[in-house]
């Protein structure tokens, strides 16, 4: 058993999007609280969105503000409570001061760690624990034998990136409007974001998303996949938000099967990685699971 | 009135980087409070500006001459294992006399608080706590004084100031990146490399994880329709806010900066001191054009030392000579 999720912001970005290949989906944008359509802070359309959820059979997760600051305090517990009305499987946070928000006000509310609550160490993952914190995601820089380590010894839901562009950065004002003066389509900052500059150097590509930077390359773990699965890692996660909805819904196909496929001995991940290469602008790599440098891509073949 | 605008506020620390025992000891006799040093392995600094635990008891026993404190810096994120080490050597540390430790990772802040009650544990800037929710979680763990991140405004620390127990310091000079400190990974992106230094690991290319960073947002950067003269990373002296900061009760402001050159450091210091006692006695109005004058050629100095170390870091990442854009 596994489960397969992505993040999706918008209702209308939920309705264009084939999900059938998902378990999960994380709803609302995290990184940016400046559009009305955020699902995080629409109640309407997050009630929408869950019944969508439920009617597919899907599990309903709700982010929240990454890095809010003081003044953003009210709106999150605002959109904390939406979430605790409508009923939704579990909230994610990535800002320790979330976390003890909804410890304080919305105690039974499942609590899952996002990324970018930096978490490293097995002292830290236990701390969370007590906490209440079911699932995390550690900061990409640990080791795939890190994260095994700290995975058999928390006993808490390990969430792995799969697939996608890492988050190298969160900046706190939005990088799209700095630099690109002169949007094409003045007003609307969803398409800003969406369509941010790349910015290259040293051979590198970078996205900008909003307020993110992201790594050019995917990660690409379909390699890997058995030695996934054997070391008990079940939490799988596609970063697909910034990219087309074809992209978000062929990757989920191509590696639900892929996952299907991984436990048998002659598992041959070739055939997909022709398929996922044409969803790939920048190339592959593997992150820091093999303790390479972030874009490096580590062949099994 | 009269009496008002000669009230005397309390004095903040003054809080400075000791990257050696000779940056320590100028630090002092310039006018430092206290000062920090980072045990060799366990700070966000290449070795050579870290110390021994010969050199950090030496420091222990100049600064207490001196009636000054001493920290120690444990700002990186260690791993798993390290920890029960960690622990060690702040008890090590604790027996030698060191006043305080900065701490980032809050399983080991929590762990520490555990093992050692009288400890005096400060939250390292590089985890960016930016919310009194935040601050309050750090609290829970044990955390006395939580180091406030750069972006904050002064109506942000007004509310931390009176709504947390904890004491605040603030960064008077360090830097701006272009994202939130603690997270970026952008350096170990491109080059990352382990290296085991007999009991602790340094993860180069990592600054969460104690190696050092390579800078390369100050490279040159091409956007689709233009060039970018690095993504943004920018060294600060603060000046017009220190008023603000004593009247608001800030208990320390420190200065980064413990890879610079002793010379620059005793200066930095030598400034601050004087500028924050003028302003204590509430005597700048007729001196603050001589103050702001003095932090210009300051500044300058400061912009070619970071210069030449970006260069370095840029050379080393790259294994080819690339000139950085700084900006002053």
């Amino acid at each position: 058993m596994f489960e397969l999720n992505t993040s999706i912001f918008t209702l209308d970005e939920l309705i264009s999007t084939d999900i059938s290949a998902y378990d999960a989906v994380y709803l609302g944008d995290p990184f940016c609280a400046g559009y009305p359509e955020n699902l995080i802070y629409n109640r309407k359309d997050l009630e929408k969105a869950v019944k969508i959820l439920r009617e597919n059979k899907k599990r309903a997760y709700v982010s929240s503000n990454a890095v809010p600051r003081n003044d953003d305090l009210s709106k999150v517990k605002e959109a904390l409570a939406i979430s605790s009305e409508v009923g939704v499987d579990a909230v994610e946070a990535h800002n320790l001061g979330v976390l003890r928000m909804i410890k304080e006000s919305f105690p039974k509310l499942n609590i899952h760690m996002g990324y970018l609550a930096n978490i490293y160490t097995l002292a830290t993952v236990l701390k969370l624990k007590e906490e209440g914190v079911r699932r995390f995601i550690a900061n990409y820089e640990l080791s795939l034998d890190e994260l095994g380590e700290l995975k058999d010894e928390c006993g808490l839901e390990v969430e792995l990136l799969l697939h996608g562009k890492m988050i190298l950065g969160i900046s706190e004002d939005c990088l799209s409007k700095k630099w690109v003066p002169e949007p094409s389509a003045p007003g609307n900052c969803r398409d800003l974001c969406r369509n941010g500059p790349s910015l290259s150097s040293q051979g590198m590509t970078l996205h900008n998303f909003g307020r993110l930077t992201l790594s050019g390359r995917d990660v690409c773990m379909i390699e890997h996949l058995p030695s996934l699965l054997e070391k008990g890692f079940s939490c799988f996660k596609l970063e697909t938000f910034g990219e087309d909805r074809e992209y978000a819904a062929a990757v989920a196909k191509i590696y639900r099967e892929a996952l299907s496929a991984a436990k048998d001995a002659d598992y041959n991940p070739q055939k997909y990685i022709r398929l996922l290469e044409k969803y790939s602008t920048d190339g592959f790599c593997n992150g820091y699971y093999f303790s390479t440098s972030g874009q490096e891509y580590v062949s099994k073949g | 009135m009269q009496e008002k605008s000669k009230r005397q506020y309390q004095k903040p620390e003054l809080l400075a980087p000791a990257g050696s025992l000779k940056m320590l000891k100028a630090a002092f006799i310039a006018g430092a409070d206290a000062a920090y040093i980072g045990p060799k392995g366990w700070s966000r600094r290449r070795q050579d500006f870290e110390l021994s635990d010969q050199d950090i008891q030496m420091a222990v026993d100049f600064a207490h001459g001196k009636k000054k404190l001493l920290r120690a810096a444990f700002n990186c994120f260690p791993m798993s294992r390290e920890i029960p080490l960690g622990l060690s050597k702040i008890e090590s540390l604790m027996k030698f006399g060191v006043d305080g430790f900065i701490i980032t990772d809050p399983g080991f802040i929590y762990e520490a608080r555990k093992r050692f009650p009288q400890a005096e544990i400060h939250l390292s800037v590089g985890v960016s706590a930016m919310n009194i929710e935040e601050v309050m979680f750090y609290q829970s763990l044990g955390v006395d004084v939580i180091t406030a991140p750069c972006e904050l405004a002064l109506d942000e620390l007004t509310c931390l100031k009176e709504n947390s127990p904890c004491k605040i310091t603030v960064l008077i000079h360090a830097n701006r990146d272009f994202t939130y400190l603690g997270r970026c990974t952008l350096s170990s992106y491109f080059k990352y490399s382990r290296q085991d230094l007999g009991n602790k690991i340094k993860f180069w290319g990592s600054p969460n994880r104690g190696g050092l960073c390579y800078r390369l947002c100050k490279a040159h950067w091409q956007m689709c329709e233009g060039h970018l003269q690095g993504l943004g990373n920018e060294a600060f002296f603060l000046f017009e806010e220190i008023p603000e900061y004593i009247r608001l009760g800030i208990d320390c402001l420190k200065i980064q900066g413990r890879e610079y050159s002793v010379e620059l450091v005793r200066e930095i210091v030598s400034f601050y001191r004087e500028f924050i006692d003028a302003c204590i006695k509430n005597e700048i109005s007729g001196c603050k054009d001589a103050f702001q004058e003095r932090l210009c050629r300051l500044t300058d100095k400061r912009d070619r030392e970071r210069l030449d170390a970006t260069s370095a870091l840029l050379t080393e990442c790259l294994g080819k000579e690339e000139a950085a854009f700084t900006h002053v």
